[in-house]
């Protein structure tokens, strides 16, 4: 009995010096320092905050310490990543199990992570899914009214049909949000870029990104050409060349699934002698050359599409030094990224506005009946896809 | 400050145990006990801590007053009363009071938006045992100050119980010793509640929400995966909750009473509640049931208590008014047990007395868990709806509703008594002792990795 009372005091003593031990790991940081930078999550890391009576009674001090508690234990970033790993493991475990009670399920959509899935069991690729914008899809008035009553000009729309607001169970109704949201638009004429299938949208766009790819936008262009002139005879269709840069798109960025089976493709076109002004300044807008040229950044995670065809700015102007042709503004997205030179080829001049970041450019909000009136300009195209529409709602997910 | 979160493991607990263990004697550890608890509760609530500040210096005058003043103690106890009912009533019900007279008669008056302070029902509850329990002469008052302030703000039951009576731990404000059987015991338990809440309630929370919080209604069976999950998630949150205060309170010297014994192991739904929230049922049948005259009167008069204690339980949950269907629901239950089926119940089978009784709590706890009468009425629609399917591919298009139902069968299984059976099948058992202990010990390394896997924290007994 003795001897079993000695050895149950040996366990528990043994428990409570691991225990404490384990208790203890955090009292540790300030003596090994504290970590900036996590290589596997390719993010900063949270760091032991300072403490202010402001930052207490506002609560941040404590969501502060509790980050840094969980971003600087010990090992915290070796624990989490295996967690996430056990967790993917698990759940496409579970996914197939369920496929394989009812084979059906396969062809649906598989959540990745909130908001972005697989669809049909393809792992290659990463689609949002069809989002609830009843709501919504009314504030379109607020948008249409400025450019609704611009005069003198010649309005178009192109809707951009991407995952967002496409339901690949049921492609009947794909152009259900586009038929809303274009009623709101006094236009002289718009289309709509969809894809008829799941089949047809990975054909157009990017497996791991919101964009479309190099098919999906030289198809755009032609289609908007289609719309704005009818008569003329687009550019290309270009070169098309594997860079060999393997792209990891937004939707790869966001969802950390990082896929190695996509490498990045550019279309280059013979386009007469132009000159482009970003922001009020004369520069070259992307990178499409150094693409061509086998030079291009190799991190697993750059944005391919916006550093070869160029960033988002709030104002662009492309002037091909031509008359008689017209002048172009073009109220856009990063959708029109790659094809802004192809649309302004067609024109004398083309502004290429980004709402989002002209504000911060310009010093006001932006005006399309005094940019239209002070640039001479008579024609208007919108291209983007539904946030371009909606800026109030929903912006989650890829960005626009 | 939540028990499952980083900060409260890797720092508080460290240094108030540090501090506890360095200083002798039993005011300096009480002393250390009420002036980290104060900062626990500050670390959530920096302005709210006054009004628990304010509260103990009351309440102790009004417990010391009636002792010095015998004639006065009735209005003294009243005051206390006013002060205490009037905060909780003022911070947790007022809105509710408020909104629903805007409803039921079509006013516009303002409705306040008012934080509720953490854990008010809790320590609400806790103080009025002691004014109670003093005016009643069943307690003497505490003239310490100090040693009341701790038994008020003692961090491990603060927020989330169990609601301790001050009887209970009065002699151990004074007197109490802590062995190394008390700590270590203490500190598994704190452990095994800790991967409770972790590991099972934080896991089986992400389906509930995944199905009760979806925008479109999800198919029949989705509903009820849904259901007996958001079941597991309570049990396991809040009994996970009560096993780390009783394990803490432990390893400073302190016995709590049990809060949970195998709740939905219950044959009947009187033992459902003499085995669920036992300190919240014990409070109420001292302080509301018997003083109302219990079952000692007539039918009719025991009916009405019931049902005003069972309203006041509803209400006591959250201020809605599913939670006043979610009281009356066992309140008519209780009153058909006990008038209306009588004994028959003693002649069904207890397997089946044991599933109809889980299934009762079940649906319970779907009264309990919808937003609104309007959601409730919205997901009993749903979950009657047996024709309909999808749910295969409900949880194939959601990965939260999918990905934690592999602990499903787990939880289940965390919710029978066999731990217990085996401790009293190998009572002095080393190899038992010593996998017990390496459990813990592998619980509370499963719960780190998956807090710091997981941002997911909720804490559904925040809100009481």
């Amino acid at each position: 009995m003795g001897s079993m009372k000695k050895q149950k005091k040996a366990l528990q003593i043994c428990f409570l010096i691991l225990s404490a031990a384990s208790l203890l790991l955090f009292w540790l940081v300030p003596f090994i320092g504290q970590k900036d930078i996590s290589e596997t999550e390719n993010r900063s890391l949270a760091r032991l905050p300072a403490l202010s009576a402001g930052s207490f009674l506002s609560g941040a001090y404590q969501d502060d310490l509790e980050k840094a508690a969980g971003d600087q234990l010990l090992l915290s970033e070796e624990v989490r990543s295996f967690v996430k790993g056990a967790q993917a493991s698990t759940l496409a475990g579970e996914q197939d199990l369920l496929c394989r009670v009812n084979p059906s399920l396969r062809g649906g959509y598989t959540q990745i992570t909130e908001g972005y899935y697989a669809y049909q069991g393809d792992e290659h690729r990463i689609v949002e899914k069809l989002q609830d914008y009843e709501d919504s899809v009314p504030d379109a008035a607020a948008f249409a009214g400025p450019f609704n009553s611009l005069e003198g000009v010649t309005r178009y729309l192109y809707f951009i049909n991407n995952s967002r607001v496409t339901d690949f169970d049921h492609p009947e109704e794909n152009s259900r949000i586009y038929d809303r949201i274009r009623s709101f638009f006094s236009l002289d004429g718009s289309a709509c870029f969809a894809a008829d299938s799941y089949e047809d949208y990975c054909r157009w766009f990017y497996q791991t990104d919101h964009h479309w790819n190099d098919q999906g936008f030289y198809r755009g262009y032609t289609e908007i050409l289609k719309l704005l002139k009818p008569d003329e005879t687009p550019a290309g269709p270009g070169e098309r060349l594997e860079t060999g840069a393997v792209f990891n798109g937004s939707y790869a960025r966001i969802t950390k699934s990082l896929r190695a089976d996509e490498h990045f493709v550019v279309r280059s076109f013979d386009l007469p002698k132009y000159t482009v002004t970003l922001n009020g300044k004369r520069g070259t807008y992307g990178k499409l050359k150094a693409y061509q040229n086998g030079r291009f950044p190799s991190e697993p995670l750059t944005n391919h599409y916006a550093n070869c065809y160029g960033g988002d700015y709030g104002e662009i102007v492309y002037d091909f030094g031509t008359e008689g042709r017209g002048r172009l503004l073009l109220v856009a997205s990063s959708y029109s990224n790659p094809i802004n030179a192809l649309i302004a080829s067609h024109f004398d001049k083309t502004y290429v506005i980004d709402q989002r970041y002209y504000e911060a450019y310009a010093g006001q909000a932006f005006d399309p009946s005094a940019y239209v009136k002070e640039h001479s300009i008579d024609t208007v195209l919108l291209l983007g896809d539904i946030r371009l529409f909606l800026p109030g709602a929903d912006t989650e997910g890829g960005g626009a | 400050m939540v028990f499952s979160s980083l900060t409260f493991l890797f720092i508080f607990l460290p240094a108030v145990l540090l501090f506890y263990f360095l200083l002798p004697g039993i005011r300096a550890k009480n002393a250390v006990l009420c002036l980290f608890s104060l900062v626990f509760y500050a670390w959530g609530e920096p302005v709210y801590v006054l009004l628990m500040i304010a509260s103990i210096l009351l309440n102790w005058l009004a417990g010391f007053g009636m002792e010095r003043f015998p004639r006065r103690k009735k209005l003294l106890l009243i005051l206390a009363l006013v002060f205490n009912l009037g905060a909780i009533g003022y911070f947790k019900y007022a809105g509710f009071f408020l909104s629903s007279l805007n409803s039921l008669f079509s006013l516009h008056l303002p409705v306040l938006q008012i934080a509720l302070p953490i854990g008010i029902s809790f320590y609400t509850f806790q103080i009025l045992s002691y004014v109670i329990d003093v005016y009643h002469g069943r307690t003497a008052a505490q003239r310490n100050l100090l040693s009341l302030a701790t038994y008020i703000t003692m961090f491990p039951q603060l927020v989330a119980g169990p609601i301790v009576r001050y009887e209970t731990v009065r002699e151990e404000l004074s007197d109490r010793r802590v062995t190394l059987n008390d700590f270590t015991e203490g500190l598994s338990r704190f452990f095994f509640g800790l991967g409770k809440k972790v590991l099972i309630a934080n896991q089986m929370a992400l389906v509930a929400d995944a199905v009760f919080d979806a925008a479109v209604l999800p198919p029949a069976g989705a509903l009820w995966i849904g259901a007996l999950c958001y079941a597991m998630q309570i049990y396991f949150d809040f009994s996970g909750y009560s096993d780390m205060a009783i394990g803490m309170g432990r390893m400073f010297g302190f016995h709590f009473t049990e809060n949970f014994n195998y709740p939905y192991t219950a044959d009947s739904v009187t033992d459902f509640w003499r085995r669920w929230h036992i300190s919240l049922s014990t409070w109420f049948r001292e302080y509301v049931y018997i003083p109302l005259g219990g079952n000692r009167c007539g039918t009719a008069r025991h009916i009405f208590n019931m049902l005003v204690v069972w309203l006041l339980t509803g209400l006591w949950h959250g201020a809605a008014w599913t939670f006043v269907l979610w009281g009356l629901y066992y309140g008519l239950l209780l009153i058909l047990e006990k008038h209306v089926l009588g004994g028959v119940l003693n002649h069904i089978p207890k397997a089946v007395r044991r599933i109809v009784t889980f299934l009762l709590a079940l649906f319970g706890w779907i009264i309990f868990r919808s937003e609104s009468l309007t959601a409730l009425g919205r997901f009993l629609s749903g979950a009657f709806s047996f024709g309909s399917s999808g749910t295969g591919a409900f949880l194939m298009s959601n990965a939260n509703a999918l990905s934690p139902l592999i602990l499903l069968p787990i939880a289940v299984l965390g919710c029978l008594p066999w731990t217990r059976w085996l401790a009293k099948r190998f009572p002095d058992s080393g190899v038992f002792a010593a996998l017990r202990l390496a459990c813990a010990f592998l619980i509370w390394f499963a719960s780190i990795a998956m807090l710091l896997g997981e941002s997911y924290n909720p804490f559904i007994y925040f809100r009481f």
